[in-house]
């Protein structure tokens, strides 16, 4: 038992070469700029954070709102500079510490505009704020938890893609294929017989199995490859933003560590000697630490099996779970207030609250849609003094079924819990 | 040698499968080509026509007003009107703006009667580009002709006033020319019928029939939200609210409503009248023919609740409220249907506009 301890530790504890950690902190660090300036450009900082009267929470964070005015945009600059700290700067973890925080504050100011891969930057983040700089050698255990993250991603992605809806019906690819079939050159030829059936058994293939193939010298250079070809499919035909980039980028933690070092043209960034003095161990507290969060991280994404029902239609368990590109979902959703008393009914537009783009991701989600109701019913009664019973009309259509009732409308949104830690009254067979 | 073989074999199989070549663009490219020349362009060509018509209608009866001239008037604001509504369905590109400009509603009359007031003795487009929306239009060119009809003859302020109704038309029958303009001569028409040509700043049939999708469902929700839920009180605590009810004075909200529930049928369907043509339908029932009868039904379902109303809409909120109620479900669950099943048939949710996805 005492060798096995000390061989792990050894094992987790051997010094390597730094410079994968440079260079992936170095590149995330201009991703996250660009991805910083494109938020901005794109004029989403006014549409998503500042212009909504409402916004929707997470869970214990009901309490983290936007700054007004030009506070979100001093918070984008220091996120961009941060990022800018990370790529080059020479404080590189108290700048990914900084970028952190700021970065993940601006994920919880919103939850319709949550994404899978912000939910991955802010994990990365906080790797990177406690991960090592300098050219001193690195204990393993830096590249091991790395991987162990990306590996994550893949692998629930990819275990999510096992169903009927993916790789039987090779739903939503159709729909998606199928819109993007004006694409230059092959566009008309995505819709062919069989395109979306291969794409959808190779992706869960390449993602249950990609981890696997990049850790092995043997395929690793076939497999990078076809990270690179299937993740740069994605972003010519999906609008995914830089997401496809960061992943091309996180799989270069299955390289050898010094890699940077033998790639022409990035080499002469890693010339100096590195120093023969290894960083320090993992502490107890560290090795504490860091299993407590790869164990958050493995149940994290099964915790939608405590809920009836598929995640995909009920979102219960749905977010940071890796569920990605799975669904096509549109939902249609307006209120019914019942007042006490009189019993007279009130028909209300959510659109009466929100933006149009809150609007389209709240009428698929039956927790957003738990809040915008509970919201509706406190804002009515600080207008007209009367709290009432608030009752959804939600329908949503899943993957090219025919839409279904999403909630039960007889039941009283306003009784539930909006955190869904009890499951909500989701109707339908999915 | 066997790497290569493998290879090959791949490769052949990839390009062997995709030649077999699918119809998603072909099927696009059908649907706007017919409806924007089967059902835009006629629609839009009526509605300059029809315009004109009112225009002149108004100068013949404020040079020589008698009541027959003013019963012309009224019957061509309301072809105007109702040809109007037909292009509910499809208000994108440069019919937007007329839309903007000249279709306020419910009409505010005080500020109707503050224009006129302050109009010069001959009114023209110079006057009425200083007025706000709510003083141009077809709203108040109503209230004028039925709202206060005897005012236009008899008033002190007659020939103040007539002259005021006359260069309402006028505006609307020089925008709607310049909005048929735009579509024919501008090439907007050509745009969209051939979304994805070079040089078409619509850069992909997609996102061409995301447009007539899109306009489609802002049809809906006018014809929900606006048109009836609203007059009937929902945005007002249950009281009925006939004041904010369509086309009031000419007693035509009826009318107006079935030709709106109309252009979305015709644009569904993809031709003027009949149930066979290359619209949205040709889209939809090559994946869900279920869903595409379901729509049918729906349009059918909703003109049905509305031609039963004991009267027009306005009076019908009074009346028997709970009817106008059950046309307000039927076009609801149209809507449902539209914005949920019909989006997803269609690709649409995958215009992020405000966000990436995943």
């Amino acid at each position: 038992m005492v060798n096995l301890k000390e061989s792990l530790g050894e094992a987790l504890n051997r010094p390597i070469d730094s410079a994968f950690l440079a260079a992936f902190r170095s590149a995330f660090g201009v991703l996250m700029f660009i991805g910083a300036y494109r938020y901005w450009a794109k004029g989403w900082i006014d549409s998503i954070l500042i212009a909504p009267a409402f916004h929707f929470h997470y869970e214990f964070f009901g309490w983290v709102a936007p700054l007004r005015g030009v506070g979100m945009y001093v918070v984008f600059l220091a996120m961009a500079c941060s990022a800018l700290g990370m790529a080059f700067g020479s404080w590189r973890r108290i700048a990914s510490g900084v970028f952190f925080l700021i970065f993940t504050y601006v994920e919880l100011c919103e939850k319709a505009a949550y994404l899978n891969h912000y939910y991955l930057v802010s994990l990365l983040a906080l790797l990177l704020a406690f991960m090592p700089e300098g050219t001193a050698r690195v204990p393993r255990f830096v590249l091991l938890a790395l991987r162990l993250q990306i590996g994550l991603v893949y692998f629930f992605a990819g275990v999510a893609k096992i169903s009927t809806d993916w790789l039987i019906h090779a739903q939503p690819l159709k729909i998606w294929l199928r819109a993007n079939s004006d694409f230059p050159l092959f566009g008309s030829l995505l819709e062919a017989p069989g395109v979306a059936h291969a794409a959808a058994w190779l992706s869960m293939l390449l993602d249950l199995t990609a981890p696997l193939w990049l850790s092995l010298r043997s395929t690793r250079r076939f497999a990078y490859l076809a990270i690179l070809g299937f993740h740069s499919a994605t972003a010519c035909f999906f609008p995914i933003g830089i997401f496809p980039w960061l992943m091309v980028l996180a799989a270069t933690v299955f390289f050898e560590p010094g890699w940077p070092r033998r790639v022409p043209g990035l080499a002469r960034f890693f010339s100096q000697p590195i120093d023969p003095q290894p960083r320090a161990g993992l502490c107890p507290v560290g090795a504490f630490a860091l299993a407590a969060y790869f164990c958050l991280q493995l149940l994290l994404p099964l915790r939608h099996l405590r809920y009836p029902g598929s995640a995909n239609w009920t979102d219960e368990g749905f977010r940071f779970a890796w569920r990605v590109m799975l669904i096509d979902k549109v939902g249609s959703v307006h209120f019914r207030l019942k007042l006490p008393g009189s019993g007279q009914r009130v028909s209300v537009e959510p659109k009466a609250f929100l933006t149009p783009f809150q609007e389209r991701m709240m009428a698929q989600s039956p927790d957003m849609i738990v809040e915008l109701a509970q919201h509706v019913a406190a804002d009515y009664q600080r207008r007209f003094g009367q709290f009432p019973a608030v009752y959804a009309d939600a329908w949503a259509a899943m993957n090219g079924r025919p839409s279904e009732r999403l909630l039960d409308p007889n039941v009283d949104l306003t009784t539930l819990d909006p955190a869904g830690f009890t499951p909500f009254p989701i109707l339908s067979a999915h | 040698m066997k790497r290569s073989a493998l290879l090959s074999s791949v490769f052949l199989l990839t390009f062997g499968t995709v030649a077999c070549g699918s119809r998603g663009k072909e099927d696009r490219q059908k649907v706007l080509e017919a409806d924007t020349y089967a059902v835009i362009l006629p629609s839009l060509a009526a509605l300059q026509s029809r315009t004109q018509e009112l225009g002149m209608a108004l100068t013949e009866y404020c040079e020589n007003p008698s009541p027959e001239r003013l019963t012309t008037a009224q019957q061509s604001w309301l072809l105007a009107r109702e040809t109007y509504k037909l292009t509910a369905a499809f208000q994108v590109g440069p019919l937007e703006d007329f839309v903007t400009q000249v279709d306020f509603w419910p009409v505010r009359e005080l500020e109707v009667e503050n224009a006129v007031r302050s109009a010069p003795a001959n009114s023209d487009r110079t006057y009425l580009d200083t007025l706000g929306v709510a003083a141009r239009g077809f709203a108040p060119l109503e209230y004028l002709l039925f709202g206060a009809p005897a005012e236009l003859s008899v008033d002190p302020n007659a020939l103040r006033r007539c002259s005021y109704a006359k260069a309402l038309a006028a505006d609307i029958a020089e925008r709607a020319l310049f909005a048929y303009d735009a579509w024919t001569l501008g090439g907007f028409a050509q745009e969209l019928a051939q979304a994805n040509a070079s040089g078409s700043q619509i850069t992909s049939t997609q996102a061409g029939v995301d447009l007539l999708l899109n306009a489609t469902t802002a049809a809906l929700v006018d014809l929900t939200d606006k048109a009836l839920a609203r007059p009937l009180g929902e945005k007002s605590g249950g009281v009925i609210q006939p004041l904010d009810c369509e086309s009031r004075y000419s007693g035509t909200s009826s009318q107006d409503y079935l030709a709106a529930l109309h252009s979305v049928r015709r644009l569904w369907i993809g031709a003027l009248e009949g149930e066979q043509g290359r619209g949205l339908t040709l889209l939809v029932r090559r994946h869900n023919i279920p869903a595409d009868e379901r729509v049918r039904s729906a349009l059918d379902e909703i003109a049905a609740f509305v031609e039963r109303l004991d009267g027009d809409i306005c009076g019908a909120i009074v009346t028997d409220a709970p009817a106008v109620a059950r046309a307000l479900e039927a076009a609801r669950r149209l809507r449902q249907l539209v914005t949920t099943e019909v989006v997803q048939v269609m690709g649409g949710t995958l215009t992020f506009s405000d966000n990436d996805g995943d």
